[in-house]
């Protein structure tokens, strides 16, 4: 696999993912996600990224046990995988060497 | 009690959603749900809702065709297999489809000609209630008296209106010629298609005048009404109304008062200028024309709807004895032998009726028969042939069969297959069917003299309906005959074919092949025939003689000054002119002799110069022809036929006086015979000979020119220069008397011509079919042949064994279809009063052309399979 894109959502879903390590399913990243951003966000949106990001090899997942409160129906939990960690950390030396040729400028 | 997430968005995203998906899809949204309902359980639904439709996008959804296995695949399935079943055997899906593409292209062709045929006269409002008045007497006529169409409308209230038209004749009832000029534009043109009609004739045949009054046109003595297209190769764009036409030289000029719309094609006469009759009446009140006294005119009426035609036929003969002077004597003949008027539905005339002066050379009712015979026996065939190699294909479609059984197919299932096949193979075949109507076309209207176009919308439905007639005709057997087989039979190894379905093939085969040899011999005798009509001895010359329309009557008056001018031509033989040639209509008025005067009988008449008989080359019986030198001939003297000597029964016929009643006239012009002709064929020989009487006076329509048969060309040039001389105001033709007499047999050429054609696309499909067939059954053969070879058959003993069967079978279809060709084409010979008759040799030589075409045919796969090598076949097993 040669350079795989991920777009902005779909990076935040994996930041999120790996941030909630072994705890994120679809719910709880999508709280995380509001927390951070301030907004609401659609769940459908969240499991649209999450499947692409699963095809892309970033993120694996497994189902937990049933739970009451979800009607019967089993979580499914996503680990960052080694590619996904990578890909992050490509992704955030990226844009700190750019930011880092930023001048110094002061907007005063 | 906890809220329960709305039941209708819940089963939707069940439904649609990817299984594997769904567990955690639902599982989160019923975890938001939850939490949300705590605080606004109204919008927690709305929400959830919601977010089921924003799932509604291909990722998540499930693939359908793979849930329902049991119907969407199996069709998929069927499909897939009948392409491939298609595909594996090549040859013989070629010939399965090519046979069929035929078939239906030339079935099209044939029913375009057969619906072109029966739409005759369909062009007029409600012309259902359209009729026209005949008399049938023995000797039926078209025409009947001027006042009757008047009279019909004041005395029966049935009939809403009648009108009486009549195109103009010249001498002879040749219908005149007529030179048009516009001064203004100095355009001239010759015009041939004008007929006189009653004030109200668009009250009987209603179709659109666009523009002018036509009422008022058809009152006003100098008006006349033109069509569309005349209008327009004499006015171009401007408008027509209130101009002026000059009509022959010496006439006045006419006011153009009214445009119609152009008569269509499918009309049984037509007409480009419309005068009144109250102009032909003003040139002569007095005629006996415009009474009842001249069966004269045509007349048509306008029934109201609802009436009963037959009713009002049956009241005619009696009322007309109001008008007419019917002697009892007459009319207890008439009514015994069903004579009287005849009330013509408009829409029979085209195709049923042969009656003595139609307007327009009809059609004939009989070649439509023939036609839909050809049509249908050609879709017959092309579908046995499907059918045929169908069912021989079903050892290679048993396992199939079979094993679809054991899993539970249903039998219904079976047959649907296979008609979805077969449906599968047409609709291939319409599209290649539809190329070859396309390239077929032009050849097709070049052959039968029509114009027909191809257009998708028109025919669109009927191609349609003939694919679904064919699938039925050709897949209901073969679905039948597949889906019956047994599949515990098939799959124990057992032989497939039964005794059943190969006789079944061999009947449908000498069925093909029975209406492949009635076509061919069929086709050799229609061309007997007119072989035989081109040679026929007319009693005339026909070649070498150059005819010229006279158009201008002021011609005859200066005749014999022009026969002298044309005679020091070099190569002009002898130059004489008649009203009448061989192959055009003839008036007829009765004769009698004088010594007994009660016996009148119908003779046809033409006007004729000095000299016909030796221009023509018709031979003299007895007596003299025409002099100059005798000065009484221009009197009243007479020349009659052979046949009018005969029916007259007067022993020696010259001599005699006899009375010529000219235009029904009391007083017949007496004059002696001076000559007797042979007969001679101037009608067609559809008829017998008719008599004919010949009159000396200059009232000619034709100019008849013998010449030797060196340079014609030039010496027309020289013949045109001088008739130029005398007249310059209507365009120079001539034409040859062969060509005219051509023109008579033009229906048969045609059908004849067609005829041929489908017959060879039947036997070219009955052959396709043969291959096929047999290209499976000796391929089934090779082990026995193998086997045969091995013993020591010599490949001369093979080939005769590998024809043979299909050599009896094809004998066999020879021997049915002789007696049934045999009695059709007797009876069409019989519309020829003078026929070659049927020769047993073309049944022997279409016989022979039959399996020869067959041998060739069987060739290939005969050499092939008697050359093979046997131990390859025998080795594998």
């Amino acid at each position: 696999m040669t350079q795989q894109s991920l777009g902005e959502f779909e990076e935040l879903v994996l930041l999120m993912v790996a941030a909630l390590h072994d705890e994120a399913y679809g719910v709880a990243i999508l709280e995380g996600l509001e927390e951070k951003l301030k907004k609401k966000v659609n769940i459908s949106a969240v499991h649209v990224a999450l499947k692409r990001i699963e095809d892309k090899g970033f993120v694996k997942s497994r189902f937990g046990g049933i739970t009451e409160d979800r009607g019967g129906r089993r979580k499914k939990f996503y680990v960052i995988t080694a590619v996904g960690k990578r890909m992050l950390d490509a992704q955030y030396e990226l844009r700190n060497s750019i930011y880092k040729q930023i001048p110094k400028i002061s907007f005063g | 009690m906890q809220a329960l997430p709305p039941k209708r968005a819940l089963q939707f995203l069940r439904w649609f959603c990817r299984e594997d998906y769904l567990e955690e899809i639902e599982g989160d949204l019923t975890e938001i749900f939850i939490k949300q309902s705590e605080s606004s359980p109204r919008q927690a639904k709305w929400k959830f809702s919601w977010s089921v439709l924003k799932y509604f996008r291909p990722q998540f959804i499930k693939t359908f065709k793979n849930q329902q296995p049991t119907t969407f695949s199996m069709y998929k399935n069927y499909f897939t297999i009948a392409w491939r079943s298609l595909l594996k055997s090549k040859a013989h899906t070629l010939i399965k489809i090519s046979g069929l593409a035929l078939g239906i292209a030339s079935v099209f062709l044939m029913v375009t000609y057969i619906r072109h045929e029966l739409d005759y006269d369909r062009y007029y409002d409600h012309y259902e209630n359209l009729y026209r008045i005949t008399w049938e007497n023995e000797n039926p006529q078209t025409r009947t008296p001027h006042p009757m169409a008047l009279a019909m409308v004041s005395d029966f209230p049935e009939v809403e209106s009648a009108v009486s038209l009549s195109p103009l004749w010249g001498p002879g009832l040749t219908r005149r010629t007529f030179s048009v000029r516009n001064l203004e534009k100095d355009l001239r043109f010759d015009e041939k298609e004008i007929l006189a009609v009653d004030t109200n004739f668009f009250d009987v045949f209603r179709f659109p005048v666009v523009r002018g009054d036509a009422k008022k046109a058809l009152k006003n003595v100098n008006g006349m009404l033109i069509s569309e297209s005349t209008a327009r190769k004499y006015f171009s764009s401007d408008d027509p109304i209130g101009k002026h036409l000059a009509v022959n030289a010496d006439d006045a000029l006419l006011e153009v008062m009214a445009v119609f719309k152009d008569v269509p094609d499918q009309s049984h006469f037509h007409f480009d200028i419309l005068v009144s009759y109250v102009r032909e009446k003003s040139f002569n009140p007095k005629s006996e024309y415009y009474t009842w006294a001249d069966f004269g005119h045509f007349n048509y009426v306008r029934l109201k709807p609802g009436a009963d035609a037959k009713a009002l036929e049956a009241k005619l003969l009696p009322w007309v004895r109001k008008y007419i002077n019917v002697s009892d004597e007459y009319f207890r003949k008439a009514t015994a032998n069903n004579f009287g008027f005849r009330v013509q539905p408009l829409t029979d005339i085209h195709l049923k009726s042969k009656l003595r002066w139609e307007l327009e050379p009809n059609g004939n009712i009989e070649y439509v028969y023939i036609m839909t015979a050809a049509a249908l026996l050609t879709l017959v065939i092309a579908c046995i042939n499907f059918m045929n190699l169908m069912t021989a294909k079903s050892v290679d479609r048993a396992k199939e069969i079979g094993i679809r059984k054991t899993l539970g197919a249903l039998r219904r299932q079976l047959s649907f297959q296979f008609l979805g096949e077969a449906f599968l193979v047409t609709v291939i075949a319409l599209a290649i069917a539809v190329l070859l109507i396309e390239a077929a076309l032009p050849f097709y209207n070049s052959l039968t003299g029509h114009s027909f176009v191809f257009s998708y919308k028109g025919t669109l439905p009927i191609l349609i309906a003939l694919s679904c007639v064919v699938t039925l005709l050709a897949g209901v057997y073969p679905s039948f005959y597949l889906s019956a087989i047994q599949p515990h039979s098939v799959l124990k190894g057992k032989v497939l074919i039964g005794n059943k379905g190969y006789r079944l093939r061999s009947v449908l085969i000498v069925f093909q092949f029975v209406i492949s040899m009635a076509l061919i011999s069929g086709t050799t005798i229609i061309f007997n025939q007119l072989n035989y009509i081109q040679h026929k001895d007319l009693g005339f010359d026909k070649e070498e003689v150059l005819v010229i329309p006279i158009k201008n009557r002021a011609i005859n008056k200066r005749i014999q000054t022009l026969k002298t001018e044309l005679l020091t031509i070099d190569g002009v033989v002898a130059v004489s002119a008649s009203s009448n040639l061989p192959g055009s209509q003839y008036n007829q008025n009765s004769i009698s002799l004088v010594e007994a005067p009660e016996f009148e009988m119908d003779c046809s008449e033409a006007f004729v110069d000095y000299d016909l008989l030796k221009t023509m080359n018709i031979e003299l019986g007895e007596g003299r022809f025409f002099l100059p030198e005798n000065l009484t001939d221009t009197t009243a003297a007479f020349v009659v036929n052979e046949t009018a000597a005969r029916q007259l029964n007067a022993g020696s016929v010259v001599g005699k006086e006899l009375n010529w009643y000219l235009d029904k006239n009391d007083n017949p012009i007496k004059g002696p015979v001076i000559g007797m002709m042979k007969d001679f064929h101037f009608q067609s020989i559809h008829h017998a000979v008719q008599p004919l009487i010949f009159i000396l006076y200059p009232a000619y329509n034709h100019l008849v020119i013998k010449l030797d048969p060196r340079d014609f060309e030039n010496k027309i040039a020289q013949i045109k220069a001088v008739y130029l001389k005398f007249d310059e105001s209507f365009d120079f033709e001539f034409a040859f008397l062969d060509q005219q007499l051509d023109q008579q047999y033009k229906s048969e050429q045609r059908a004849g011509l067609a005829f041929g054609l489908f017959a060879f696309i039947a036997v070219t499909i009955a052959c396709f079919g043969l291959f096929g067939i047999a290209m499976l059954s000796f391929k089934q053969r090779t082990k026995e042949i193998s086997i045969r070879k091995v013993m020591g058959a010599p490949t001369f003993h093979l080939i005769i064994l590998l024809l043979s069967d299909f050599t009896k079978l094809i004998f066999i279809a020879i021997v049915i279809a002789i007696p049934a060709a045999w009695w059709v084409m007797d009876n069409w010979l019989n519309n020829f009063t003078y026929n070659v008759g049927v020769h047993p040799g073309v049944f022997i030589l279409s016989g022979f052309a039959l399996i020869l075409i067959s041998w060739i045919t069987l060739g290939y796969f005969t050499l092939r399979t008697s050359r093979i090598n046997p131990t390859e076949v025998l080795r594998s097993e």
